[in-house]
């Protein structure tokens, strides 16, 4: 069990548009507590504390200074990446392999209602050749979308679809920010943001945390029944100059993917894989996303949600937590689809478990056109 | 398993006032040079970590994106670290993991950071303090850490020349280091008598405003008996975080948590006296108080003793315990890489590779390194034995 790290306690807040109800080590401090309350566990048990956060989101250079308290990490080996929340996983299951302790807490959060995130993507691209002409994240992603669609022939209806699910799905989750009925025509009728990104191809900026005690093997024996083991991790990144890209396919993220399924002994995602919880950025890129995961060929995104397979009924059901279409804490989304496929595989998630999940896949992305990619995979059995 | 880990390769820019290069040619810089320095090519490196300060600094969001093509990052593992003054050696021991974990061979770290591109660094410096308590007193390092230095002071009797001493002994030492910034021949005189900045912090206590990049190149037992006869091997690592508000510590002049670090380290390498088994440590000492109150944190002296330590000479080049002979944070400041050009002056002692900076028979090489508002402490050791774990 000694090289086996596993998941075994989740705490996330309530999402929303604004939490100025609670200060952010407030904010912090709930879903820490959540998690470590979860797994039975007391800040002294820890060994580790793992944060993701970004200065520019918060605010605050440096800013996992003001976490240290609110996450546990007083006077203990606190360490914090720069990437989305789920980077901080794939770092504390390497600290626990490289047996730097038994038990970590993993936290990610974001007071989107504090910032522009627009603002802040722009400041992604270089001062010289990108930065001028306006780029952001949504205008990148959308002339990504733009380019899938020209090239495959996928429409609008196809990626509204991703939308109605998502919203429709979030009616399940008690932490979701937007949950609402929504047709395909009302996508289309939306406000269009930067075509073909319409309001509701969009996600919502939202505030919130998510923390998720990861221990190692022989620890999630004594501390949890059913802990969520977590049997492949890979992660990978594209190059930063948007024209340098096939931006109709993510190429980093078909690599990640490689890495965790061979971790995991993975060799047909589609059949091996129960539900899967995705980093969605826009409708369109979910589409991609499938491809990239190998659900389905190139250029059959739009096919595979038209034949329903990532509904919840259907054969590979995808973010049944809503998503990030549903709840968008910047930094933290990609820690809560890690949160909600280790909810799937330890059977708790409710009125969103997806019956009998035995493999699940979480995913997260950062920069500019989904440059940084990471996946995991949990199981009910260690690997 | 838990592998070993070794350091077969370091980099670094030369350090200064870099408008010459662009942040990409920069880090490419440093980058290039570990390749070289290790014998490795692009193909050999398995994940790349990535560090970089503030962004604020260097007026870009995610500095690491931009970098992904010169840090050979392209469709490879990359993961970014950044925890302030710590992040070099935050990075550092990120790659420590992912060798130890087992699950690469070979991984590249890759520090950076522009102080130029930002008009004021300590204005940035008051936004690592919280936006509704600490930023309006016009806190940023600077005076944060002149209030340690009254605090010792009052307490201990130091002098603002223990403090000069500590100055001119590092830009001394920069003289012998060829990527160093500020370089000088200097007196306790003429530190006393430089601006005052903030009482007792003059401009010759002060670190220079640097851009610079450094790169380390971390490899497994197996890899690094190939790749070099005088691997550095990553025998002992320290991390410990402290409260973030500075009211909340007992005191300010004496760091607890980088005490804890030491501590951890030194039982990590199974060393017992630290003062007696380092042969040479490089210290994080922006300012000149901040390498005193490090050196009796750590362990190398009692309490309030470091007036006495430094009087005696024992931190000399020719000294018993020589501190910085790179000449330090004092001489070289960017920010983001410059705990990582500790790991690396370290890693270099270690493999005899230091050149005119040489201490003799280094066994053991001691890093120590601090960030945010006094708030984190790190302790690395670095031999050149094995680890006997």
């Amino acid at each position: 069990m000694s090289n086996q790290v596993a998941i075994v306690g989740i705490g996330q807040t309530k999402y929303a548009e604004s939490r100025n109800d609670l200060a952010l080590t407030e904010l912090i401090f709930e879903a820490s507590r959540k998690a470590l309350e979860d797994a039975g566990l007391d800040r002294k048990d820890l060994d580790t504390v793992v944060l993701a956060c970004q200065d520019l989101v918060d605010g605050r250079s440096i800013a996992n200074q003001t976490a240290v308290g609110a996450s546990g990490a007083y006077l203990k080996d606190e360490i914090r990446v720069c990437n989305d929340g789920a980077y901080a996983v794939v770092l504390g299951c390497l600290q626990i392999l490289a047996g730097r302790g038994q038990r970590t807490l993993v936290v990610s959060w974001s007071k989107c209602s504090e910032t522009s995130i627009n603002m802040l993507t722009n400041l992604w691209f270089d001062p010289f050749y990108n930065r001028p002409i306006a780029l952001n994240e949504v205008t990148a992603l959308a002339l990504q979308a733009a380019s899938y669609m020209q090239r495959y022939g996928i429409s609008e209806e196809q990626a509204a679809k991703v939308s109605v699910r998502s919203l429709l799905n979030a009616y399940n989750n008690p932490y979701a920010h937007i949950k609402a009925r929504i047709t395909t025509e009302d996508v289309l009728k939306s406000k269009v943001v930067s075509w073909p990104l319409r309001i509701l191809n969009l996600p919502p900026e939202s505030d919130g945390a998510c923390a998720i005690v990861l221990v190692s093997g022989s620890e999630a024996r004594k501390i949890s029944g059913q802990p969520a083991w977590i049997r492949g991790i890979g992660w990978n990144v594209d190059t930063y100059y948007l024209g340098d890209r096939d931006l109709t396919f993510i190429k980093s993220l078909a690599l990640a993917a490689r890495q965790a399924y061979k971790m995991a002994g993975i060799d047909d995602p589609r059949k091996q894989i129960d539900v899967a919880e995705v980093h969605t950025k826009s409708s369109y890129s979910e589409l991609m996303i499938y491809e990239a995961l190998g659900f389905c060929g190139r250029g059959e995104g739009g096919k595979f949600v038209d034949e329903g397979i990532p509904e919840m009924g259907g054969e590979l059901p995808v973010n049944p937590s809503g998503g990030t279409l549903s709840s968008n804490p910047y930094v933290a989304s990609g820690l809560i689809r890690v949160a909600e496929s280790a909810l799937q595989v330890m059977g708790r998630n409710e009125k969103k478990q997806v019956p009998d999940a035995r493999v699940a896949l979480a995913h997260a992305t950062f920069g500019p056109c989904m440059q940084g990619n990471c996946v995991l995979i949990l199981g009910k059995e260690p690997r | 398993m838990v592998r070993k880990v070794a350091v077969v390769g370091t980099g670094q820019t030369k350090h200064g006032n870099r408008t010459d290069v662009t942040l990409e040619e920069m880090a490419f810089e440093a980058v290039r040079e570990a390749l070289n320095d290790a014998g490795l090519t692009r193909k050999d490196i398995d994940a790349v970590i990535f560090g970089s300060g503030p962004d604020a600094f260097t007026g870009v969001n995610c500095p690491d994106q931009w970098c992904v093509g010169v840090a050979g990052a392209l469709n490879r593992p990359y993961i970014r670290v950044n925890t302030g003054g710590t992040t070099g050696s935050a990075a550092a021991v990120a790659g420590y993991y992912h060798v130890a974990s087992g699950l690469f061979d070979t991984v590249l770290v890759l520090c950076l950071e522009r102080m130029h591109e930002s008009p004021s660094t300590q204005y940035i410096f008051n936004t690592i303090f919280d936006p509704i308590y600490e930023r309006h007193f016009a806190l940023n390092t600077i005076s944060m850490w002149a209030m340690a230095a009254t605090q010792h002071m009052r307490m201990y009797g130091t002098t603002q020349e223990h403090m000069a001493k500590v100055s001119v002994r590092c830009h001394l030492n920069a003289l012998n280091n060829p990527y160093a910034h500020v370089k000088m021949k200097i007196t306790v005189e003429d530190v006393l008598n430089s601006r005052m900045l903030c009482y007792p912090i003059k401009l010759l206590d002060t670190c220079p405003r640097s851009d610079g990049a450094c790169a380390i190149i971390l490899a497994s037992e197996e890899k690094a008996r190939k790749i070099t006869d005088t691997p550095a091997w990553i025998r002992g690592i320290g991390c410990v975080s402290d409260t973030y508000f500075l009211g909340d510590r007992p005191e300010l002049c004496y760091r607890v948590q980088l005490a804890l670090a030491a501590k951890k380290a030194a039982r990590m390498a199974r060393l017992e006296n630290l003062r007696r088994q380092i042969q040479v440590a490089e210290m994080n000492n922006p300012f000149t108080i901040c390498e005193m109150i490090a050196i009796e944190s750590v362990g190398f002296c009692g309490k309030g003793e470091s007036g006495k330590f430094i009087d005696e000479g024992i931190p000399e080049m020719s000294g018993e315990l020589p501190i910085n002979p790179s000449g330090g944070v004092l001489c070289t400041n960017p920010i983001g890489a410059t705990s990582l050009i500790r790991v690396a002056e370290a890693a270099l002692q270690v493999m005899g590779k230091a050149g005119k900076r040489q201490v003799p028979n280094v066994e053991n090489a001691l890093v120590q390194t601090s960030g945010g508002t006094i708030q984190f402490g790190m302790v690395m050791i670095l031999s050149r034995s094995p680890p006997p774990f």
